[in-house]
């Protein structure tokens, strides 16, 4: 036989071979599915009577009962209690989270945070996330995590200490993460609302705890100028004259313009009126994004002086500035043409289509409220 | 005869360097596929394993996260606007808007939007960063204050997609098809896209195939495989072209498509390259390469990613003539997009998008419909000038197509390992079945397609082409149904002489086997013996 025949009949063969065993796997794959599906579904018509029958009478025993040691077991009884997680609150929910907390669960996840393999570690930090965290070697080996090179498993750990009801385990986890530079704004943001807690009366320490983690020097200037956002956004109320202080800071850190301008705006959301002689100096900063967050809260605040020089500043050669004054004088009850006597000829256009921009939105915005 | 076989046999003679062209082109496409395939694989075990890694919770209570604006071109859409309105308006997610944007429509979609959403007008945009046709009128609705409507003059896709992107006032913008559903929770799943990387500027998601689906108020209830050939030979070919070839791409950070039917940008970076093109039919994979260029010139870091489970559910079509059309209209996008770019190919400037992503698609998806069609007649020929080696010609087609099979049953086994969207055992082996059959005819019409985009392309035509849809609701009425035996005739006759190549193909395959178990001696040669026995 030619060698080029044998060799095409070898490869035929081959493939051959694994086209039907590629088949046979999709096959067996989705046998051993349906058969564990129905397996887990069984497990959870089993245990089902014995969770609501402890959501009754508080008898955890014939929970635990239900454990043979099977993986599967495990997998299950996380879903079903994240599951009713989901539609169930207070004292209930309390109650369901302690269930989580038990024995067999709780070893067998402390087991996976212990293993080598980053899945299992994030699998059990999911499962962290979700009781109370009050073991110190949890703790300790969550925290240690937090140095991971896998921005996964740093993700996972640090939403698991969020979970904590401790102000300054929270603190140290968010200060830790916001060092580094590989988690996204996003994920910051998401980290940030999970380290603010539902009880009013954490509000003031976690306030507190904050500075602790904006006074690190080395967190990048996008991810301070995050937080700040949050503290304005979630409202903590005692940080205003902190950040007031910051802003007169000469430090680097402090002077980043996104830092700037996200302690601008922060001043001007808590309605600070300490801050306007402050913000005043921002006007000329060489940073547009400062000038233009400096000229929007100066513009609530309403006062002729800076409306004067706000007229002399439409000069500027940033666009943003521009369209900045245009709308704080508008807001102000200037007139358009008020305005446009102040721009010279070239800019004309331009001014007037801010002019229009502005009381388009408006006018759709009062559409909106009826 | 005798002549025409003389110039078949002179072909050939010059057509004999060609061989190792053909040879290596094989070599290089499957080298790559396979490539792709591996990595793909490892890739969604890798994406599943951390899944519930972004399970977000406290991002929703924040302002600061990324809002989406979807976009919903719509041009004579009258039949199904209001339910695909209302199901995007259904979607899970804490901050989006949906803009419709009315193309000029000719019959009632605008009326129908504004009675039953209670429009009022609102002011038209005043900042256009983006060229489109003017746009008549804005309004909103008063019961769903998220709902924006544009009624514009007639433009292309591109052009609505434009006026959307000028209105639009959320970070994100997410364009979607008129025919296009979404599943609930896809904002939400393609927001894992942001939450991982910094930079993203565009994220794709998956588009399956919705023909054959249950399908109750736009939302997909139950799914099937599509009951036609064509359907289901399309789904092997969306499952081989994003769970590999997306996801492989999305791994090497070259990814160069995001469907039109499904795709989310970031508004700043599109309107920073000057938003969707209006002189391309492949708009989509435009903007995306545009994107790349754009960013890769400035050296700023950006990111394009595709996420293998958002997921989109369109309709394909089932009609030859308007898959044909589809494909060519693809094919003719490709060509374009390679053509505007061609500075990218092999520019290590570029990176792997220069060196490898862009040299794939130039050479491989816009070229290759010219070399398969070259061997294709060149197999043709010789089969039928005979005096061949045909155990070589059958073992070099079997390893072609079994080849081909490998790479769609591990996309199959890749969906069974993750998604397992198809619920049943016989769903499989029918996948599998397809994957077979797809290279047996319409592999080769395929190709035929692929090759006459390309030279229409170079004719400059660019039109879109009519797509005609069938639909994917399931009422009818007697007047639909005697509209459907009508086209059902008109398609029998259209589609026949697709049909007769496959029966074609089919045919030479059989002869072929027959040929070589002859050779061998497995089975008696009963021509000859009757011949022989007749003494001629």
């Amino acid at each position: 036989m030619d060698i080029s025949v044998y060799l095409l009949l070898i490869v035929s063969m081959v493939l051959l071979g694994l086209t039907l065993v590629l088949f046979l796997s999709a096959i067996i794959i989705r046998v051993r599915h349906r058969n564990w599906s129905a397996k887990l579904e069984n497990y959870r018509k089993t245990l089902m009577p014995h969770v609501l029958n402890y959501l009754e009478e508080g008898n955890e025993k014939e929970v635990i009962e239900q454990f043979t040691g099977k993986n599967l077991e495990y997998y299950a009884f996380e879903k079903i209690i994240t599951e009713m997680l989901t539609h169930v609150e207070g004292t209930e929910a309390d109650k369901l989270k302690e269930l989580l907390f038990i024995e067999p669960i709780f070893d067998h996840h402390f087991n996976l945070l212990r293993s080598s393999d980053d899945v299992a570690r994030v699998k059990a930090c999911n499962y962290f996330s979700n009781v109370r965290l009050v073991n110190f070697k949890v703790i300790k080996k969550l925290k240690g995590y937090l140095d991971s090179p896998n921005q996964m498993l740093v993700f996972s750990a640090a939403t698991a200490l969020m979970g904590s009801d401790d102000v300054n385990l929270r603190v140290e986890a968010l200060s830790r993460v916001a060092k580094k530079d590989f988690l996204s704004e996003m994920a910051m943001i998401e980290l940030f609302h999970k380290f603010h807690s539902d009880e009013d009366d954490q509000n003031e320490a976690e306030g507190e705890a904050l500075k602790i983690v904006l006074d690190e020097q080395d967190i990048p200037p996008a991810n301070r100028a995050l937080f700040i956002k949050g503290i304005t956004e979630i409202g903590y109320y005692n940080l205003v004259n902190y950040l007031l202080e910051k802003l007169q800071d000469p430090s680097r850190e402090w002077n980043y313009p996104e830092v700037l301008s996200a302690i601008i705006k922060a001043q001007g959301e808590f309605n600070n009126v300490k801050s306007i002689k402050t913000l005043r100096r921002y006007l000329d900063h060489e940073a547009p994004e400062v000038v233009v967050s400096a000229l929007e809260e100066l513009g609530d605040y309403g006062s002729e002086d800076d409306f004067i020089y706000f007229k002399y500043l439409l000069g500027h050669e940033d666009k943003n500035v521009k369209k900045a004054i245009v709308y704080a004088l508008l807001k102000n009850g200037f007139k358009e043409s008020e305005i446009l006597q102040e721009v010279p000829e070239s800019d004309i256009k331009l001014i007037t289509k801010y002019v229009l921009m502005y009381v388009h939105e408006k006018r759709n915005e009062t559409n909106f409220n009826g | 005869m005798a002549e025409i076989r003389d110039i078949l046999q002179q072909f050939l003679t010059y057509m004999e360097p060609a061989e190792w062209l053909f040879i290596g082109y094989f070599l290089a496409v499957n080298l790559t596929y396979t490539l792709l395939v591996i990595i793909s694989f490892f890739y969604i075990r890798h994406q599943q394993n951390y899944y519930q890694v972004f399970n977000l919770k406290g991002l929703f209570n924040s302002n600061l996260y990324k809002p989406v604006s979807i976009l919903s071109p719509a041009y004579n859409e009258e039949v199904n606007i209001i339910a695909s309105v209302e199901a995007l308006l259904q979607l899970h997610f804490s901050d989006f808007e949906v803009i419709v944007i009315n193309d000029g429509s000719t019959d009632d979609t605008l009326k129908l939007l504004i009675e039953h959403f209670d429009l009022y007008e609102i002011d038209r945009p005043v900042e256009l960063p983006i060229d489109h046709k003017p746009i008549k009128k804005v309004y909103r609705s008063s019961i769903y204050p998220e709902l924006k409507v544009v009624d514009k003059e007639n433009g292309r896709k591109a052009d609505a997609l434009n006026a959307g992107i000028n209105v639009a006032s959320k970070d994100l913008v997410c364009s979607i098809d008129a025919d296009s559903i979404l599943e609930p929770d896809v904002l939400l799943k393609l927001l894992k896209a942001f939450m991982e990387e910094e930079n993203v500027v565009a994220v794709g998601g998956i588009v399956r195939i919705a023909n054959g689906c249950t399908i109750e108020d736009n939302i997909v209830k139950k799914v099937d495989l599509p009951k036609s050939f064509l359907g289901r030979i399309q789904t092997v070919e969306y499952l081989r072209s994003f769970l590999f070839g997306r996801v492989g791409w999305d791994y090497l950070d070259s990814l160069l498509i995001i469907s039109g039917a499904f795709g989310v940008f970031d508004k700043k970076a599109v309107v920073e390259v000057g938003g969707y093109l209006h002189d391309t039919v492949g708009e989509d994979m435009e903007l995306v390469v545009r994107l790349h260029r754009h960013f890769k010139d400035k050296g700023e870091p950006y990111r394009v990613r595709f996420l293998p489970e958002p997921v989109c559910w369109t309709e394909v079509p089932e009609s030859w003539s308007v898959l044909g059309r589809q494909r060519n209209r693809w094919q003719r996008g490709l060509a374009d997009t390679m053509m505007r770019h061609k500075k990218m190919l092999f520019n290590p400037k570029y990176g792997r998008l220069g060196m490898l992503a862009m040299p794939f698609f130039f050479f491989i998806e816009m070229l290759g419909p010219v070399i398969e069609l070259f061997g294709f007649g060149y197999f043709l020929i010789v089969l039928l000038l005979g005096g061949f080696n045909s155990t070589f010609v059958l073992l070099f087609l079997t390893v072609s197509v079994f080849l081909g099979m490998v790479l769609s049953i591990t996309s199959v086994l890749c969906e069974e390992l993750s998604f397992r969207r198809y619920p049943t055992l016989g769903n499989i082996a029918t996948l599998t079945l397809y994957a077979f059959l797809e290279n047996i005819g319409y592999r080769q019409i395929h190709t035929w397609w692929r090759f006459k985009g390309l030279i229409d392309f170079i004719k400059g035509d660019k039109a879109w082409g009519v797509m005609t849809r069938t639909g994917l609701s399931s009422n009818s009425n007697v007047t639909e149904g005697i509209k459907k035996l009508k086209d059902s005739v008109s398609n029998f006759f259209g589609s026949l002489k697709y049909w007769l190549v496959v029966y074609g193909v089919t045919v030479i395959v059989i002869a072929l086997i027959l040929h070589v178990l002859i050779d061998n001696g497995v089975i008696p040669d009963v021509y000859s013996i009757v011949r022989a026995e007749l003494g001629i």
